[in-house]
């Protein structure tokens, strides 16, 4: 295999300004599409980051407070949260329509743990609206363009404190950080993968893993929280390889 | 390059609430790893670029960092006629970049 350069990406100005919390205001889709909100702005690229165009919203019916801001994509929709406002697009980000709320129940209106939630594409392309990972995490999901919510537990135990988190931009999966109980032993004890099939299933490593991806031979990998390890499962989790890395020259 | 985000937001939390923070590697850390519809794995190892496994428990350099570090994307032409395996792992040094 050889490689050839594309050109150069970069990033808007703004996303700078975002510090570490921009996990929250950037989305990429799997044909390549990415998008950054910050404040009034969409920021869009469908060249991977090396042009940039932007998209003002034409009215947004309250201050933009970046920090109760969120942006979730794939490649049919964009959805905004704007403080307690739920924005959708369906042309890259360039028309928006305000979406409005069948409950007072709703995690948009009510926010979660005394925030704007988060915004997450599932796999099956259901709109996820997440609370705050410092805290006891909890879910909805929207099957109607975030319209209606409902809040779910994945099937996990009614015990469980989870945290969700899906890898990559055109995620095979959720993963379910499973945490200890507080003042127990380390953070997490356990960790669950939910596929697009809908099967959940408990992954049998060290739950401490800062990312899982899946081949399409139905390989699942592993990156150790510390990225000192990699290791690999072909039976859907249940015995896990590690990946040699001796041949790499260390200096 | 700089640790992973979501890695690193899970230090903090690790960190804030009382757990043992992850030993510092005594080797260069690995710092994403993405399989492509090819099959293959690849890996971006700080300071030093992307590798994919070969056989036998061997590492194959594709890029050193240096290539990777100003930005720039690349294609693997093997891959050329698979535009889901190249955009993906076009965004993902992108990601690795403007991070």
């Amino acid at each position: 295999m050889s490689w050839v350069e594309e050109g150069a990406a970069s990033a808007p100005h703004e996303f700078g300004k975002l510090g570490t919390g921009h996990d929250r205001h950037l989305a990429r889709t799997a044909q390549g599409r990415a998008y950054l909100l910050y404040g009034d702005t969409v920021f869009a690229s469908n060249d991977g980051g090396i042009s940039w165009s932007e998209n003002k919203f034409a009215s947004m019916p309250e201050p933009a407070d970046v920090y109760q801001q969120a942006l979730a994509a794939n490649d049919r929709e964009l959805f905004v949260v704007s403080g307690k406002t739920l924005f959708q697009s369906k042309d890259e980000g360039r028309h928006w329509q305000q979406v409005e709320q069948a409950g007072q129940e709703s995690p948009v209106l009510t926010g979660i743990a005394g925030r704007s939630p988060d915004l997450k594409m599932a796999p099956d392309g259901t709109l996820l609206a997440l609370g705050n990972i410092a805290v006891s995490q909890r879910a909805f999901a929207s099957k109607d363009g975030g319209r209606h919510w409902e809040e779910l537990r994945f099937g996990l135990p009614p015990d469980a404190a989870f945290i969700l988190r899906t890898f990559g931009p055109d995620p095979d999966a959720m993963y379910f950080f499973i945490r200890s109980a507080p003042h127990k032993g380390p953070l997490f004890r356990s960790l669950y993968r939910k596929g697009v099939d809908g099967s959940l299933s408990e992954m049998r490593i060290d739950p401490f893993q800062g990312m899982l991806t899946r081949s399409v031979n139905g390989r699942i990998y592993a990156l150790g929280f510390d990225g000192a390890a990699i290791h690999e499962s072909s039976d859907g989790g249940q015995t896990w390889l590690p990946v040699s890395r001796d041949a790499i020259i260390w200096h | 390059m700089r640790l992973n985000k979501s890695i690193f937001s899970l230090c903090v939390i690790a960190m804030t609430a009382g757990a043992t923070p992850p030993p510092i590697p005594a080797r260069p850390q690995i710092a994403n790893i993405q399989a492509l519809p090819d099959g293959a794995l690849y890996a971006v190892v700080n300071a030093r670029g992307l590798y994919r496994p070969a056989e036998g428990g061997a590492w194959k350099q594709l890029i050193e960092s240096a290539g990777m570090g100003a930005g720039r994307r690349f294609t693997p032409v093997a891959a050329m006629n698979s535009s889901s395996a190249r955009m993906s792992l076009a965004r993902y040094i992108v990601r690795a970049t403007v991070a």
